[in-house]
């Protein structure tokens, strides 16, 4: 993976609230708004405080988020860079495990407060880049 | 000369009502009550005057119920009879006109406790007295309830919208009643020759007239329809036995409502499933989210932005902001309503983390240093 290349990471329905638009879209220009939750950066406690993602130079968002729903659900796919990642000092990289072109960013050996805090940034990140694909 | 007796001290509680004041609108309830005592006392004058034609001339000529104070107490009004005919001989020997108030206060009070024990109450009064209730008790909400008599040593009779409603569904002939609704709906679809378009409202179609008052919202929020444009709805419809609004009598307000409108958004997440985050998402308690927006209703500072909300895999909900670099969560504790406060700057990555107890009103002012 390159410093650039985009790690896919899908949005559960019920982490998002994008699905609406703002009532000023009839008033003056379109504003839409992309309202994710940075617990789609957290990693669960099943997750080994590693944070599944797609590598993106295996998968584009739209085939990620086609091989993630064939067994779960997904609104649609956020990414950040690997660069990204590591200017906030987490590590990311592939172990093909379950599958090829599966990654991880890696949030070990930090405490609750701190792995919220880094979600929020990594949310920050990929809010700026809006959806890289909507269902 | 009018004479003046005190008739009824009706206690009303509800959130509207904690402050000791009470909505115009809720008067108007007690002004269809003043008809129906007045109708009912006129009836039971010529069932006691078997030879009588009509009450007397002034019989209810200058009576009316005076509201005189509110007083402390959720709210207690104190209604004055007002009349010239107090206790007046044309009314016959031994009896006067408050007496046949009196009666007729009791005969309503008789069928709002049959309705509250799910007695029966039509050999109590007529269906046309009966009728009056489409008007009492019909600008009540959810929570609010008035305690018509409420220093009866019997018990006071409690009209609530259930009560009311059960007495409405006694009289109709197709098992259902009229009430006023406010509700959350999408607009799926606009029929220009019928001058009609279609609300969706939890699954279910329901046809309102479009008119002129309603005709942009209706248009504009039609149009964005894919985009999942929420409005909130308010007016009169029918409802059957079940209380399911079955059809829209008539809409008097329209409006768009905010894409994080937390009402919507909390009634959201309380469809939530064990299980919904993969296998391993648990629920949140639908009666700590009930609890949490009248706190939040209650507290919530108006200046603020809206938060957008989220469920947590532990069943709690979490708010969040983005305010200028800030990225700012509230996860809140559903069984304790505490929460864990945290912002981050994405610029600075300086991290701030407070803790906020919901159950304190100056707490809920903290938000102000965060958010503003």
């Amino acid at each position: 993976m390159q410093k650039s290349t985009l790690l896919h990471r899908q949005v559960h329905p019920s982490f998002t609230q994008d699905n609406k638009i703002s009532s000023q879209v009839f008033e003056e220009d379109k504003i839409t708004n992309l309202h994710i939750t940075s617990l789609v950066f957290t990693p669960t406690p099943k997750d080994d405080n590693k944070l599944s993602v797609y590598n993106g130079d295996k998968f584009t968002a739209e085939e990620s988020h086609t091989h993630f729903t064939a067994s779960f659900q997904s609104a649609g796919v956020v990414s950040v860079s690997v660069e990204e990642c590591e200017s906030i000092t987490l590590s990311a990289f592939e172990d093909n495990n379950p599958f090829n072109g599966h990654s991880v960013i890696d949030f070990k050996d930090l405490g609750k407060k701190d792995v919220k805090a880094k979600a929020k940034l990594l949310k920050s990140f990929a809010v700026k880049r809006d959806w890289s694909f909507k269902k | 000369m009018s004479d003046l007796k005190h008739f009824l001290s009706p206690r009303l509680t509800g959130k509207r009502f904690d402050d000791h004041s009470v909505p115009v609108e809720i008067l108007q309830d007690f002004v269809a009550l003043q008809d129906l005592i007045t109708e009912i006392a006129k009836n039971i004058y010529l069932e006691a005057n078997p030879t009588k034609k009509r009450v007397p001339k002034g019989f209810t000529e200058g009576v009316t119920l005076n509201l005189e104070k509110v007083e402390d107490g959720s709210a207690i009004l104190k209604f004055f009879l007002v009349t010239n005919l107090l206790a007046s001989s044309i009314l016959g020997k031994g009896s006067h006109q408050y007496t046949y108030f009196e009666k007729a206060k009791d005969k309503v009070i008789e069928v709002i406790r049959a309705a509250e024990n799910d007695e029966e109450i039509k050999g109590i009064l007529a269906d046309k007295y009966l009728n009056y209730f489409n008007k009492i008790g019909r600008n009540l909400k959810e929570d609010e309830t008035i305690f018509l008599n409420p220093e009866s040593l019997n018990g006071s009779a409690k009209l609530n919208k259930r009560v009311r409603n059960k007495i409405m569904l006694t009289v109709s002939e197709d098992s259902t009643y009229k009430d006023e609704f406010k509700l959350t709906a999408l607009i799926t679809s606009i029929d220009k020759v019928d001058k009609t378009f279609t609300l969706l409202i939890d699954n279910q179609k329901l046809a309102a007239k479009l008119d002129p008052n309603n005709f942009k919202i209706v248009i504009n929020t039609f149009t964005e329809f894919y985009s999942n444009v929420y409005v909130s709805v308010s007016g009169e419809g029918i409802y059957n036995q079940s209380d399911k609004i079955i059809k829209i009598d008539s809409i008097s307000n329209i409006e768009i409502l905010d894409p994080l409108d937390v009402s919507v958004r909390l009634n959201e997440l309380a469809k939530l499933k064990n299980g919904w985050y993969e296998s391993i998402g648990k629920a949140p308690s639908i009666d700590a989210l009930v609890m949490f927006e009248g706190l939040y209703d209650k507290y919530y500072p108006e200046n603020l932005p809206l938060p957008a909300i989220f469920p947590t895999i532990e069943g709690n909900i979490q708010l969040e902001w983005s305010v200028n670099s800030k990225e700012i969560s509230l996860e809140i504790d559903l069984n304790q309503f505490s929460a864990e406060l945290l912002s981050v700057d994405s610029n600075t990555s300086e991290v701030f983390e407070d803790l906020i107890d919901l159950k304190e009103e100056s707490e809920w002012r903290k938000l102000n240093n965060y958010l503003l």
